[in-house]
């Protein structure tokens, strides 16, 4: 099932195009394509560092939790992780340890020690995503701009330190705490970067230096081996390294079918699936409970732990832990029993739990997507105008970002049923597009058509239990 | 067909009964909380309301048509927003500290208008919403989408099943 490339692929390569192929092979590529980035966020974490405290008044806190998370999410199906391409956060390090923004150079600051093989996958950036989220959740990280700016800080920090004791992007493939997000989610998208034809790869390169590198060319940042087979977008960030360095120009930048990784990997890891499923649990599972319990729990729990100031108020941090725990156990269970029913229902012996767990954990990062783009899609249009109020606020005291607009706007551009009529729309293509991975994942012999069917409706269920989950949260508020 | 009908039943009867317990998660424990007082016509009433991720309590604003109204807001955790687009109203609610609007008459025909929270606050902001209810409206307009948009769900689920055993391309 792996990707296999051929002569009939070239006319969705992007690379043939001239003004593609001049861009990607340009040395300073990636140095050019930060370069915005960072200037933007220097002006966030400047404004949320020392502006307005009001999160919708400030500069920093506005892009960093609408505009930039909304275009994330968005970015995942265009160009999968081409947000790392342009992140300051794991550029700079980059540039620090090479001793160059981009020149082959000779010299390098960093120690260059391999990452330790026991932490080489996801379990590590799953576990920090969720401390991230709960961060979010518990604290109320993306309403305080000091926070925001603190968590900013921290990680740029941590990048730097981490680059110059080990090599390459080790923060960015195993410690960023959104490294499992992005990664599982940019299996969503249109592009890849693969080589063309295994054969030169194979039989006439000893040098390896798209893994490797050379004299003029660094090897894949992230450590991977484009000339190996390739067969993911988990960690390419679509640096285009690969593409400078291949002497045999070998590796193309093209199209694809859109998802094609979520039914396609020939050697999915568990790991990575269980980041699926936490990811889709966290995005459908834990807003139902948080919504039905939260306040309930906190109560009960205030009867056992002394109450604080929030959001330093243990009976409620306690809550959100105890949701959080519950809503992403329950995923995990039901996708096993799901895998479980589907194994028992395929009459196949030759397929075991663990690998169908696996494979539909990836087929449902469409539910979970489409939901976090549902609840941005509320915001952005129920809040409508907070951009420009911001952007007002900011121009008043560049870059402080220390002055309140006279006027913060209240409108909305859709009303509540319109915008939920978007969000139904959104959650249903969200599992119509799970449906269809599931549905190429699923096992049963091709001769026998009821063996596919019934293993693939115990996973369907699934799918749909999760979507009514995110349909009803989002509903609550027509009751 | 035998294959299918054993994993067609306990398939259904799981997502029965998890479809039951989303539908009551989403109306049954939040749902409870009381209106508002009763309207006094005539004077400026003060409706407090508190805010907790991911909810308002009440969930249910009564208000008369033509009364006058001061919100006071009050968050019971983090940061959140309390804002009424219909009334303009847009206030900042901080953990503890009493946020309360100007006056604001109530110039809006009968209906069921969002209270909604205007900061993007974490999972669960997007369903963190309560209702204005203005005079006595039938019932609210989009009382029965979910329940469409769930009938589409499942629609989508048997339509692709049909699909399902084919040879993969």
């Amino acid at each position: 099932m792996s990707t296999t490339p051929g002569a009939g692929l070239d006319r969705r390569e992007l690379t043939r195009l001239g003004p593609v192929r001049r861009a990607v092979l340009l040395p300073s590529f990636q140095f050019w394509t930060v370069l915005p980035t960072l200037a933007l966020v220097v002006v966030v974490l400047v404004s949320a560092a020392v502006g307005l405290e009001h999160p919708s008044a400030n500069f920093g806190t506005v892009v960093t939790w609408i505009v930039w998370w909304g275009g994330l999410l968005v970015s995942f199906v265009l160009v999968g992780r081409a947000w790392c391409l342009v992140c300051p956060i794991g550029a700079i390090p980059e540039w620090l340890q090479r001793l160059s923004p981009w020149w082959g150079s000779r010299y390098t600051a960093g120690l260059g020690l391999p990452w330790p093989r026991r932490l080489r996958n996801l379990w590590l950036p799953t576990a920090l995503f969720v401390v991230f989220v709960f961060l979010d959740n518990g604290y109320g990280m993306s309403n305080s701009p000091r926070m925001t700016a603190g968590l900013i800080a921290v990680l740029a920090l941590g990048a730097a330190w981490v680059s110059l004791v080990f090599e390459r992007r080790a923060f960015c493939r195993y410690l960023c705490p959104l490294t499992a997000f992005i990664g599982t989610c940019a299996l969503t998208s249109v592009f890849e970067l693969r080589r063309r034809d295994p054969a030169p790869c194979r039989n006439a390169c000893p040098t390896k230096d798209c893994y490797r590198g050379n004299a003029r060319r660094y090897g894949c940042p992230m450590g991977e081996f484009p000339g190996g087979g390739l067969e993911s977008n988990l960690h390419c960030i679509l640096c285009t390294e690969c593409v400078k360095s291949c002497p045999h120009d070998n590796i193309a930048l093209r199209w694809r079918a859109p998802g094609r990784d979520l039914w396609a990997m020939s050697r999915p890891r568990l790991d990575g699936a269980c980041a699926a499923a936490v990811i889709v649990g966290l995005a459908t599972v834990v807003p139902l409970l948080a919504l039905a319990f939260l306040p309930e729990l906190r109560s009960l729990l205030a009867r056992l732990l002394p109450a604080g100031v929030p959001p330093n108020d243990p009976p409620r941090l306690a809550a959100v832990v105890l949701v959080f725990g519950v809503g992403l156990g329950a995923t995990l269970g039901l996708l096993h029993a799901a895998s479980l029913l589907s194994r028992w229902a395929s009459g196949s012996a030759r397929v075991t739990t663990r690998a169908l767990f696996t494979r539909y954990a990836y087929a449902l990062i469409p539910v979970g997507l489409s939901k976090l783009l549902a609840d941005l899609l509320d915001h952005a249009f129920r809040t409508w105008g907070v951009l420009s109020n911001v952007t007002s606020a900011l121009l008043l005291d560049f870059p402080w970002n220390r002055v309140m607009p006279e006027r913060a706007s209240a409108t909305d551009l859709l009303g509540p049923l319109a915008v939920y009529g978007l969000q139904v729309a959104l959650l249903l293509g969200g599992l119509l597009w799970s449906l269809e991975a599931l549905r190429r994942t699923a096992p049963g012999p091709a001769a026998d058509r009821a063996s596919g069917v019934a293993s693939f409706l115990p996973i369907a269920g699934l799918a749909l239990v999760l979507t009514l989950a995110s349909l009803w949260t989002l509903g609550s508020g027509l009751l | 067909m035998r294959p299918v009908l054993r994993a067609l039943l306990p398939t259904a009867a799981a997502v029965l009964l998890l479809a039951l317990g989303i539908v009551w998660l989403a109306e049954g424990p939040g749902a409870t909380a009381s209106p508002a007082d009763a309207p006094t016509p005539g004077t400026t009433r003060e409706v407090a309301i508190r805010a907790q991720a991911w909810g308002f309590r009440p969930r249910v604003v009564r208000v008369a048509p033509g009364e006058t109204l001061r919100l006071a807001g009050i968050s019971e955790d983090i940061q959140h927003g309390l804002a009424i687009n219909d009334l303009g109203v847009n206030l900042q609610l901080r953990a503890g500290q009493v946020a309360r609007s100007p006056a604001v008459t109530v110039n809006l025909p009968e209906g069921v208008y969002t209270i909604q929270c205007s900061v993007f606050c974490g999972l669960g902001h997007a369903s963190m919403k309560a209702k204005l209810v203005v005079g006595s409206p039938r019932a609210a307009p989009g009382s029965g989408a979910p329940w469409i948009a769930s009938l589409l769900g499942l629609a989508v689920v048997v339509g692709v099943a049909f699909r399902a055993g084919r040879p993969r391309g």
